[in-house]
Formats: structure tokens, C-alpha cells, sequence
């Protein structure tokens, strides 16, 4: 009675606590708020939705019984599935969820202020993200680990086989072209970034050959001697660009490093794993962890003050870095951190096969989410922690701002973000690049934000802080590259194989090579065109793989909703049908908006119009150079519209196939059998 | 110096916990545990080498269309 009651005080006053940060940030107007209010709103927040909401979860819902044998005990191979435990699964999970998606959305979406952005991420990670990750992960515990697309088929039916594939294949299209993208454009001249890049390779492969060869299966040996190397080539990165022989081969344009970037994709798709695939994952994986670590520590440490105001005047969708009102663009524009449809995949996958108890699925589904909303919501102080004025020159485009300083900082002022150009000219110069005006993508701005911060608690210049940082989003994002590469070469030629058999044998490396080709010719069309696009790119790009990614968080949620109606709650349905219909609603609206919106800065049809109409009057319209261009803008945009329109169409064939189950259970009070697994006791 | 030894095989064992808890973490399995598991359930044939054990782990991880990473 008296822990009771000990409890009921302790989480009282954790929640008063998490109620006076909350109300710190949004009363918070024309002065400064310390980044400490925005880190106590949000532990506040993880903590009570982990005490309570997820325990919900668990208990009422599902009834996680560890009596019950999971997967990896009833099958246990000792090689899929195989019982870890808890503690190292949850690292293992953490690393394979979280990427460079939650470091980029909040840095874009600060353009709205920083209190739409941080409310979505902590809302929708409690809600939404976490609850999504949780019922993924034990709807696949409780079937041997099957994927998603499995689930959907056995418990909704077979519609969802081949209409899940092909979304599947064009969202990882979307997705790598535009994190492909966000690479690009934090490495464009840049000689001192593209060098440490471009090391990356050789070292992975040194680690790949002595993990192999030298040293086989010493994984952390290996690690180690890369992460050294991986420095040396951090540091010599400068002496490269500062020597004025050497730097040019170095100094590359977007539209270049596109065309290097696919290529060195499909190349390492085609080479064998151990040799850059899986080394280049190892560095990774360590250097996420031992960032975001370090980042915790910095921000703790320093505790910065936000700059950024609590709500901008573009939250009416009149902002530079993206466009569109709040509502829906905020939403679809942090995807990971809030809630991250492609997270459902890696849920359905690996994971559920090394859960050694059913109940730690809770800190593994609903708690890793909570670590990366954490991310993100660092992500967001980082951004925020920057001058405002400095936010909007790297982030707005070319064709907005201008290309000088002195341009760039008269239009920034003049949207009320006092800034003058020496300020911004110094930056560049302490970051150690020719300029950072226009460096959309979000990658630099972040770099910029903890290079701040880490030369504030530790030793090391600025510009080291800020090619660590580049080096670091570049390194997990070309990881991602490979492995969207590699998963979409897989899905086409099984696509593929459904009409023309040999060519889903993936044994055959001409099958390979073709289809490894095809589907990089895919994501690099979108890559290039972005690169040069006078739009800057990541302003439609984005907005695509927003919406993607949240229409699939919208699949899995529909899915989880049925595996609750089938499991006999469908009183507490609401738990996936609140989420479920919030993302429904979100991303329809906003890929409606994409393609008929009238404004030409939203709708892509609307734009197309617009420039097509220039073409016919024989007029070239900024900030198009020639007609080419202007013939090319049209193509995209067109091109644009039909991808948001074919997403549009999965949803809905999707979500229609479910609702008519949903009706016959629940109205027509048919018996629709649970495909679980049968209960097995457990013997551990 | 029997004090040396047992901080000397303390410190081993650290390091091997280290080691398997980060390897876990990236997704390779302990060799060792493998070995153990071999020993159990198939003792009469030859267990694999250390670095054969590595590909066949690293085959297994990275298979045709299996989605270990995200954004």
C-alpha cells in the first residue's frame, strides 16, 4: 500500500514536471528558452507513455505471458533464431531502426519553430510510432517472425500479396534517391567532405579483407582499426583541401556527385557482401551509437539556448525549406522520430526472431522508439540552437535566397531573421567550406548545430566538429544506399519472376547485375534530377518520401488493427485505429494537396501547368536557365504527380481490402480464424 | 602474484563480454556460442572454422531481400 502510494506521488510529480517544461515551451514568446525545458518535456513524456501506456499494451491488450515459448526458443537454429538477450537486442534493434530520417525531418521542420515540430514528434512517437513498432514486433513474435507482407496476406488476404510489393519497391525508390540526395547536397564543394567520403570505401574494404583473410571473424579488431583510420582520413581531409593541387579532384557539383553516388550504389550492390557491405555497417552501427551518446552528453552538458521561436509566421505554408500549411505538411515532413512506417519491415523481420521472452518485447518495440524519437528531438535542438537567420540561409534554395552573402542575408532579414552577412560568410569560413548558403537536406544545418555544441564541451576546432558530423550522416546513409539497393534488387526480380521465371533466381549474377542496374537507374534519375533541380530537390523529394513512409506506417497500423478485431479486443482497437486514421488522414490530405493543389509552390500538377504554360508562350521563367530546363521541370513534375497518385492507390486498395474484414467480423459477426502460432510452454 | 592472474583473466573476461555484446549489437553472433551449440546437437561431425562460421553468419544476415536497415 505505502509502494502504492509512493508511486502514485513519484509519477504525480514526474508529470507536474513534464507539464511546467510543456508549458515553458509554448508560453515561451520573443526571448530565448533553454534547450533543458525542451529535454525534461520530453523524458517526462517518454517515461509516463513507457510506465503506463506501453504496460497497457503489454497487459491488457496482448497478455505477454513469458510461460509462453517465443520463436527463437521454439525454433531455436542458432543462426535466425536464436534467444538474445534483452539489453543487447534492444542495441541491436536501436541500430537497425534508426538512420538518418529522424536527424533530418525535425531539422526541415524547424522552419514552422520549434513547438509544432517537438509536439508532433513527442505526441506522435507515444501514440503512434511506438505503438506501431510494439504491435508489428509481437504480431510477428507470435508467428514464427514472419514479414509484414505475410501477416497482411494470411490475416487480410491476398490482394495485399502483390499491391504491398510493388508499394514496397517505390517507396525504398524514394527513399534511398532522397537520402542519396541529402549526401549530395552536404557534400557539393566540398573537398575536405568529399576526401573523408570517399575514404570510407578503401577502409571498409581493408576492414572487409582482414575480417576475411588477416584476422577471420575478429568483427570488433576490425571496427577498431577502421574507426582509427576513418579519423586520419577526418583529419587529412583538411591538409586535402587546402592544398590547392590537390583539392580539385576533390571539389565535385551536385549534379556530378549524383551521377558518382548511383554508380558506386550499384556497385556495391553487385560486390560481395563481406568486402563493403557489411564492414561499412559495422563502422556504422558504432558510429550512430557513439554519436548520438556523445550528442546526449554535449547537449546535457552545454544545455544550449534555443534561438529559433516557438512558432515561425511559416506555419501558414508560405516557408522556404518546405512548402505547404502545418496541416498536413509538418506531419508527413518528420516521419522518423513520430512514427516511421518503415520500421513495421525491420519489426517483421529479424528482430521478433531473437526475443527470448514475450515481455521484452515491450522495451524493444515501444522502448527503441522512444530512443529515436529522442534523436530527433535532439536533431531539433540543434537546428533550433542556431541563429535563426542562419537556419534559413542554409536551408532555403538558390533560386530564393540568391548565391552571395550579401543576398542572401537582405532576403533573410527581410522575412524578420535579422542576420548580416559577415556572420554568415565567418561560418562558412569556421565550418571550413567555400559556403554554406543553400545547403538544403538538412545534413549541414545539423552539422553546423553540433559542431556548436561539441566545440563547446570538448577540445577541436569547429570545422572539425563539422566534417565529423558530415562524415558521420554520410556514413549510415550510404550503409542505407547499399541495403535499399540490395532489398530492391531482391523485390524486383521476385516482381519480375512472377512473369518471367529465371529472372528471380538470384544465384544468377547476370539476374543481378540487370536488376541491380534497373533499380539504381531508378532511384538515380530522381538523385540527378534533384541535384540540379533550380528548386533544390528535397523541397519535392521530401514531401514523397514523407508520405510514403507514413502510408505505410498506415498499412502496418491497419494490419494490427485487424490482428486486434481477430483477437477478440475490439474494444481496445482504438489503441491502432487513433493512430491508423490520423496517418490516413494526414497523408491523403497532403498527397491530394501534391497533386491538385492550385498553388503552383504545393500542387506538382499546379507547377507543371505553370511552366508548361512558359514553354507554349516561348518565355523561360526563373529560376529555369534555358527551355531544356524548362521542358525537364514539367517531365518531374509530371512525373511526381503519378508516383503520389500510385501511392495514393496502394492505400486505398489496401485499407478497403481491411475495412471489408473488419465489417464482416465485426457487423456480420462472421468467424475469421487468428493465424497465430500454436502456445508452446516455455521450457527457459 | 596469484592476485595479477585473477585481475588479468577478470579483464579477459570483460573484454569477451565487450566483444560478444557489440558484435551482438551489429549483428553478428559469438562464435563461440556457435561452438557450444554445434557441441550439443551435432557432436559426431567437424564444427566450421572461425572465419567459415564468419561468411556463413554474414550469408545469413545479409540475405536476398532480408530488411536490416532503415532511415
Amino acid at each position: 500500500m505505502t509502494r502504492r502510494i509512493a508511486s502514485i506521488l513519484l509519477w504525480g510529480l514526474i508529470a507536474a514536471l513534464g507539464a511546467v517544461a510543456f508549458a515553458v515551451l509554448a508560453l515561451a514568446r520573443g526571448e530565448t528558452v533553454n534547450a533543458a525545458w525542451l529535454l525534461t518535456a520530453a523524458i517526462v513524456t517518454y517515461a509516463v507513455a513507457y510506465r503506463f501506456y506501453s504496460r497497457f499494451i503489454a497487459t491488457r491488450i496482448f497478455a505477454l505471458d513469458d510461460r509462453r515459448a517465443t520463436p527463437a526458443e521454439v525454433r531455436n537454429d542458432g543462426k535466425d533464431y536464436v534467444p538474445m538477450n534483452k539489453w543487447v537486442l534492444f542495441g541491436h534493434h536501436f541500430a537497425a531502426i534508426a538512420g538518418a530520417g529522424p536527424l533530418v525531418g525535425p531539422v526541415l521542420a524547424a522552419q514552422m519553430g520549434y513547438l509544432p515540430g517537438t509536439l508532433w514528434i513527442l505526441i506522435g512517437v507515444a501514440l503512434a510510432g511506438a505503438v506501431q513498432d510494439m504491435v508489428v514486433l509481437i504480431a510477428s513474435m507470435r508467428r514464427d517472425g514472419k514479414s509484414l507482407g505475410q501477416i497482411a496476406r494470411e490475416e487480410i488476404g491476398p490482394v495485399g500479396g502483390i499491391v504491398a510489393s510493388i508499394g514496397t519497391l517505390s517507396i525504398l525508390v524514394i527513399l534511398v534517391a532522397v537520402l542519396a540526395l541529402v549526401v549530395v547536397k552536404a557534400l557539393a564543394q566540398s573537398p575536405w567532405g568529399v576526401f573523408t567520403v570517399a575514404m570510407t570505401i578503401p577502409i571498409a574494404m581493408f576492414m572487409g579483407v582482414y575480417m576475411r583473410f588477416i584476422r577471420p571473424g575478429k568483427v570488433l579488431e576490425g571496427s577498431l582499426i577502421g574507426f582509427v583510420l576513418l579519423m586520419l582520413a577526418l583529419y587529412f581531409g583538411r591538409t586535402v583541401a587546402e592544398n590547392p593541387a590537390l583539392a580539385p579532384y576533390f571539389t565535385f557539383d551536385a549534379g556530378t556527385l549524383a551521377i558518382l553516388i548511383a554508380v558506386y550504389g550499384f556497385l556495391a550492390s553487385v560486390l560481395p557482401v563481406w568486402l563493403l557491405l557489411a564492414p561499412r555497417d559495422y563502422l556504422s552501427s558504432f558510429l550512430k551509437i557513439g554519436t548520438i551518446v556523445l550528442l546526449a552528453i554535449g547537449i546535457f552538458i552545454v544545455m544550449p539556448e534555443i534561438r529559433m521561436p516557438a512558432v515561425t509566421r511559416f506555419v501558414d505554408g508560405t516557408g522556404p525549406v518546405f512548402s505547404g500549411p502545418l496541416f498536413p505538411f509538418l506531419f508527413i515532413t518528420i516521419a522518423c522520430g513520430a512514427v516511421s512506417g518503415f520500421h513495421s519491415l525491420v519489426a517483421s523481420g529479424t528482430t521478433p526472431k531473437l526475443i527470448e521472452k514475450e515481455s521484452h518485447a515491450r522495451m524493444i518495440g515501444y522502448g527503441a522508439m522512444l530512443m529515436e524519437s529522442f534523436v530527433a528531438i535532439m536533431a531539433m535542438i540543434a537546428a533550433a540552437h542556431l541563429e535563426p537567420g542562419l537556419y534559413f540561409a542554409m536551408n532555403a534554395p538558390a533560386a530564393v535566397i540568391g548565391t552571395t552573402a550579401e543576398q542572401a542575408a537582405a532576403k533573410v532579414s527581410e522575412w524578420g531573421f535579422v542576420i548580416s552577412p559577415e556572420l554568415i560568410e565567418q561560418m562558412a569560413k569556421d565550418v571550413g567550406e567555400q559556403t554554406i548558403l543553400s545547403r538544403t537536406g538538412g545534413a549541414p544545418t545539423l552539422a553546423v548545430g553540433m559542431a556548436e555544441i561539441f566545440s563547446q564541451f570538448m577540445a577541436g576546432a569547429k570545422a572539425f566538429w563539422y566534417h565529423f558530423a558530415i562524415l558521420f550522416e554520410a556514413v549510415f546513409i550510404l550503409t542505407t544506399v547499399d541495403a535499399g539497393t540490395r532489398i530492391g534488387r531482391f523485390i524486383l526480380q521476385d516482381l519480375v519472376g512472377n512473369v518471367y521465371k529465371p529472372f528471380a533466381r538470384t544465384d544468377r549474377w547476370v539476374n543481378n547485375v540487370v536488376a541491380s542496374a534497373i533499380f539504381t537507374a531508378m532511384w538515380g534519375y530522381f538523385v540527378y534530377w534533384g541535384a540540379i533541380d533550380p528548386f533544390g530537390g528535397i523541397n519535392s523529394l521530401w514531401a514523397l518520401f514523407g508520405i510514403s513512409n507514413q502510408m505505410l506506417a498506415a498499412i502496418a497500423l491497419a494490419v494490427g488493427t485487424t490482428v486486434l478485431i481477430k483477437m477478440g479486443k475490439a474494444r481496445y482497437a482504438w489503441v491502432t485505429v487513433v493512430p491508423f486514421t490520423w496517418l490516413l488522414a494526414t497523408t491523403l490530405t497532403a498527397a491530394l494537396m501534391k497533386l491538385f493543389s492550385a498553388n503552383p509552390a504545393v500542387g506538382f500538377l499546379a507547377h507543371a501547368a505553370k511552366y508548361q504554360a512558359g514553354i507554349d508562350r516561348g518565355e523561360v521563367l526563373a529560376p529555369a536557365a534555358d527551355m531544356r530546363v524548362m521542358q525537364q521541370i514539367v517531365f518531374n513534375d509530371r512525373l511526381d504527380a503519378v508516383v503520389t497518385g500510385f501511392f495514393i492507390l496502394v492505400v486505398v486498395t489496401l485499407v478497403l481490402s481491411a475495412f471489408r474484414l473488419w465489417y464482416r467480423i465485426l457487423v456480420q459477426k462472421e468467424r475469421v480464424p487468428l493465424m497465430e502460432s500454436p502456445y508452446v510452454p516455455s521450457k527457459l | 602474484m596469484r592476485d595479477w592472474t585473477a585481475v588479468r583473466e577478470k579483464m579477459r573476461d570483460l573484454l569477451k563480454s565487450v566483444s560478444l555484446t557489440t558484435k551482438t549489437i551489429v549483428g553478428m553472433p559469438s562464435y563461440e556460442r556457435y561452438l557450444e551449440h554445434h557441441r550439443l546437437h551435432h557432436p559426431d561431425e567437424a564444427p566450421m572454422s572461425e572465419g567459415e562460421y564468419y561468411l556463413y553468419a554474414l550469408k545469413a544476415r545479409y540475405a536476398d531481400g532480408k530488411v536490416n536497415r532503415c532511415c
